[in-house]
């Protein structure tokens, strides 16, 4: 039951997309021209910070700096809602562009975007940790080398750093073989190995599957996490994509062993692109915590861009 | 005085042979040894401190003819040691030691760098030596992250084809450190420095 009243409240938000241009038209245009004002100032702003640090002229290139206020809303049955507000500054500096992109973020993004976390739905929410990070781009062959210490400045100053390898490996015209080895270092958390041996099946322009292994070792308590499983995107048009997954959770504790199977569908909608973009993600969870038992939830995220 | 004389003779004569090279900043990879000491200043600890050894490597970017940015990865198992009241307590923390910051070329075989490094908990930490009370005693080396200034001097020995071989005498500043504690270190990292 529950299951069919996501599913309905999906199709109706795709029928929904229909009546999108005249909300543009209508209540969202007074929102539009702010936020043109406030991209201005902020646009002008990373531009002096570009020529302070370079000392050159102002390059010809757009500025594509970007602030991101995003609200996520969680629930799971039986618990409450909860609402995380998040800030994300992604700066674009045209002179430094070559070598460096600069990004500011009030999460720890090496914790949501590196880890097993990344493709876990339900895990623990992002602490918030204001701080502001580096990002140092090389490729090297075919290997693609960042490197990224983070400032952080919540609740204690902190640095973290990021170093990742990544490859493309193409296996066959439309499935790639893409392996991922990261190692992280955190105030809060010491060191970490990330490795991930993803394959990709592009089956279309517009789908791919994604077969899921990945692994994270904390070396301070030895816990080894992982993910298997798989997943399917599509993009129903340039606006509209949906997201389902199947992933196998286990974890060393107290041995190596199964630990929450969740299946999940996602909704993206970028609803005026470039300026609102929501998510609806419902999913359903056998933990074992609550021995295998299954538990509905439903993620919400909506995100306001300048 | 006397080993200032000897380090500066030393200095100028590898400056010398090696006049002809004209590296200076450079986009680098660097892989070495590192031999490190934690200096410990006690009366009641009258151990030598033993001098340890790890593994290093690092990037140099350049920034412009005389400045560069570096970063740089160690391995560590560094010694920790406090004490209070005629008690003390010597740990040993296994470490990540990342440390970055920048660089500046006097010379092309002679440069300068300035650094913030952080110390990350790479396993569990070690009593190594504990007197009287001294397990009571809380030492920096149980935190998950510390940090400290690092300053160093390096010196390239030979240079041949984008390929060198670097000397680089590092002294770390700890400046999270409790009450009575040792934790400051010098270290030595011999290494191979790649242009890239």
């Amino acid at each position: 039951m529950k299951i069919l009243i996501f599913s309905l409240l999906i199709v109706s938000l795709v029928y929904a997309n229909t009546e999108e241009d005249k909300l543009k038209k209508t209540a969202l245009k007074p929102l539009v021209k702010q936020r043109q004002e406030i991209k201005h100032q902020i646009d002008s702003f990373t531009t002096g910070i570009d020529q302070f640090l370079t000392g050159r002229e102002f390059s010809n290139r757009p500025n594509r700096t970007k602030l991101t206020i995003s609200n996520q809303f969680n629930f799971k049955e039986a618990g409450e809602v909860e609402y995380q507000p998040l800030v994300n500054v992604d700066l674009h500096l045209p002179n430094l562009e070559k070598l460096i992109q600069v990004k500011l973020s009030s999460y720890d993004v090496a914790e949501r975007n590196e880890g097993v976390d990344k493709n876990r739905i339900e895990e623990k929410s992002s602490e918030e940790s204001f701080g502001t990070s580096v990002n140092f781009f090389k490729e090297i062959n075919k290997f693609k080398l960042q490197f990224r210490p983070r400032l952080e400045f919540s609740p204690v100053v902190g640095i973290s750093y990021l170093l990742k390898f990544s490859l493309k490996q193409a296996i066959s015209q439309r499935i790639f073989f893409e392996p991922t080895l990261s190692f992280l270092a955190q105030p809060d958390d010491g060191t970490s190995q990330y490795t991930s041996l993803n394959i990709v099946n592009y089956v279309s322009r517009k789908s791919k599957f994604t077969f899921i292994n990945e692994w994270e070792y904390q070396n301070i308590d030895h816990t080894l996490q992982a993910n298997n499983g798989f997943s399917i995107s599509n993009d129903y048009n340039s606006r509209i994509s949906f997201l389902h997954m199947l992933i196998f959770e286990s974890n060393n504790r107290p041995t190596y062993n199964l630990d929450n199977i969740v299946l999940s569908t996602g909704y993206f909608h970028k609803l005026y692109k470039g300026i609102i973009h929501y998510s609806l993600r419902p999913y359903v969870s056998f933990a074992r915590e609550y021995e295998f038992r299954q538990k509905f939830g439903v993620q919400f995220h909506l995100n306001l861009i300048f | 005085m006397n080993f200032v004389k000897q380090f500066c003779t030393f200095t100028i004569i590898l400056i010398s042979i090696n006049s002809q090279a004209n590296t200076g900043p450079a986009p680098s990879l660097i892989v070495g040894a590192i031999s490190y000491v934690t200096h410990i200043d006690s009366n009641q600890f009258d151990k030598q401190s033993p001098v340890q050894s790890g593994f290093a490597f690092g990037v140099e970017g350049k920034y412009s003819p005389q400045h560069a940015l570096q970063a740089d990865f160690q391995f560590l198992n560094k010694l920790y040691f406090r004490e209070d009241a005629g008690n003390y307590r010597l740990q040993k923390k296994p470490q990540v030691y990342i440390n970055i910051g920048y660089r500046f070329y006097l010379i092309p075989q002679l440069s300068f760098g300035l650094g913030l490094a952080a110390a990350y908990l790479n396993g569990s930490v070690k009593d190594i030596s504990v007197n009287g009370t001294g397990a009571s005693l809380e030492t920096t080396a149980s935190d998950i992250t510390n940090y400290s200034l690092d300053s160093s001097i390096q010196l390239q020995l030979f240079e041949s084809n984008n390929k060198s071989l670097i000397i680089d005498y590092r002294y770390s500043f700890g400046f999270t450190l409790k009450e009575n504690e040792d934790l400051n270190h010098s270290a030595l990292l011999l290494a191979y420095k790649v242009m890239l």
